[in-house]
């Protein structure tokens, strides 16, 4: 048994030794194709292992993009539930007017509609066309009306990115911007903005426009956003109303 | 060899935290210490070899070393009385050779931690495999 150790000991120390006698190619070589068979667990675990970690943060990257598309459509959801409801409960009706007349020192500022007190229309109601948000009635007469328009100067609205949920408020300021975003805030090119509904004035969900320019402004905290608006004022040839129920009621009453 | 096997397969996942811990300085002087002398000499020449692999510096380097302590360790192993006092003490003079004789060849400067790190980890590690073996936390 000792001389059959010893024997095992000389062997194996003889081949221990004769790559370290080897040339430094050969030696290369020789570890490489060794390698590629001893170390092959180690190697497929060390891939199974960076595969597991880029998956593991393509899954935190899709968990992210799930749950603000998660939001995204929750929101959504809320306006679209909102509005249909409403306006299928009969809450809200559409009155739609022509539009007859545009204020010549304010061309798109203001515009004169042919419905006034006669039809329901009162001061202070939100108008729209099919493309979005319009204004709001400013003057009601009894057969016409004339509307404040999104482009006059001053004009502003509360609103809501619908894609970040970030509150503020779009003003009409030479251009209309979307007024209290911060710098920290995440907003994109192209985010549609809409009617937060925190007026008294207009409900919730009314296209106001969308995102054009994002600059860093002097403001200390927050950064100008530019909205390019959804309807085109100088175009429109017909606009519609909303009106409440209520306010419907008080039409028809002799 | 079944039980070989099992070493192969410690010595494997050992491997990829020799670099801080020198565990296949323990695993090997545990089969020196418990299993007979040709297991310990054909673990002893995988282990270098895989070191040598693993940790390339010169093929042949590490297995070299290691085969030559293997055998000085099964020589003076009968002498032994095992106890946690004398199979401590012995860990610390096989691993403090084995790692003198590494740097002094490949020139490397010693590294404190590395030595602390292994020679705190020897008696956990070997009551780990001494309850694996044996079902005894620390064979006398």
């Amino acid at each position: 048994m000792r001389r059959q150790q010893t024997f095992v000991f000389i062997l194996l120390f003889i081949i221990a030794s004769i790559p370290v006698f080897l040339s430094e190619n050969a030696n290369l070589a020789l570890t490489r194709g060794i390698s590629s068979i001893l170390l092959f667990p180690i190697r497929v675990t060390a891939n199974l292992m960076e595969y597991l970690r880029i998956s593991n943060d393509r899954i935190e990257k899709l968990e992210i993009l799930v749950n603000r598309l998660t939001l995204e459509n929750a929101v959504l959801r809320d306006t679209l539930d909102l509005d249909t409801t409403q306006l299928l409960s009969g809450e809200l009706q559409l009155v739609k007017a022509s539009v007859i007349g545009r204020d010549p020192s304010n061309i798109n500022g203001y515009i004169h509609i042919d419905k006034g007190l006669r039809d329901g229309i009162r001061v202070d109601q939100p108008v729209v066309s099919v493309d979005g948000f319009v204004g709001k009635i400013r003057d009601a007469g009894t057969t016409s009306s004339i509307v404040e328009t999104i482009e006059n100067l001053g004009f502003t609205v509360s609103a809501i990115d619908i894609n970040t949920g970030i509150h503020g408020v779009v003003k009409n300021r030479i251009n209309l911007v979307f007024d209290y975003v911060r710098h920290t805030d995440m907003i994109n090119n192209g985010d549609s903005i809409l009617t937060s509904g925190m007026s008294e004035i207009f409900p919730k969900g009314i296209l106001i426009g969308t995102v054009h320019k994002i600059t860093d402004s002097n403001d200390l905290f927050f950064k100008q956003v530019y909205v390019a608006p959804a309807t085109q004022i100088n175009r429109l040839v017909s606009i519609y109303v909303i009106v409440s129920e209520e306010e419907r009621g008080m039409r028809t009453r002799p | 060899m079944i039980r070989f096997l099992i070493y192969i397969i410690v010595l494997y996942l050992a491997l990829p935290i020799s670099a801080v811990v020198d565990l296949l300085a323990i695993v090997l002087f545990f089969v020196i210490i418990y299993e007979d002398s040709m297991m310990a000499l054909l673990f002893s020449f995988f282990t270098g070899l895989l070191i040598d692999l693993y940790l390339p510096i010169r093929i042949g380097i590490n297995t070299m070393i290691s085969i030559a302590l293997t055998q000085s360790l099964l020589m003076v192993k009968k002498y032994l009385v095992i106890n946690p006092i004398t199979t401590i003490s012995t860990f610390v003079v096989f691993f403090l050779i084995k790692t003198a004789l590494t740097n002094i060849i490949t020139s490397a400067p010693l590294d404190p931690l590395h030595i602390l790190y292994s020679v705190a980890a020897f008696f956990p590690v070997s009551l780990l495999l001494n309850r694996l073996k044996y079902g005894l936390w620390m064979k006398a």
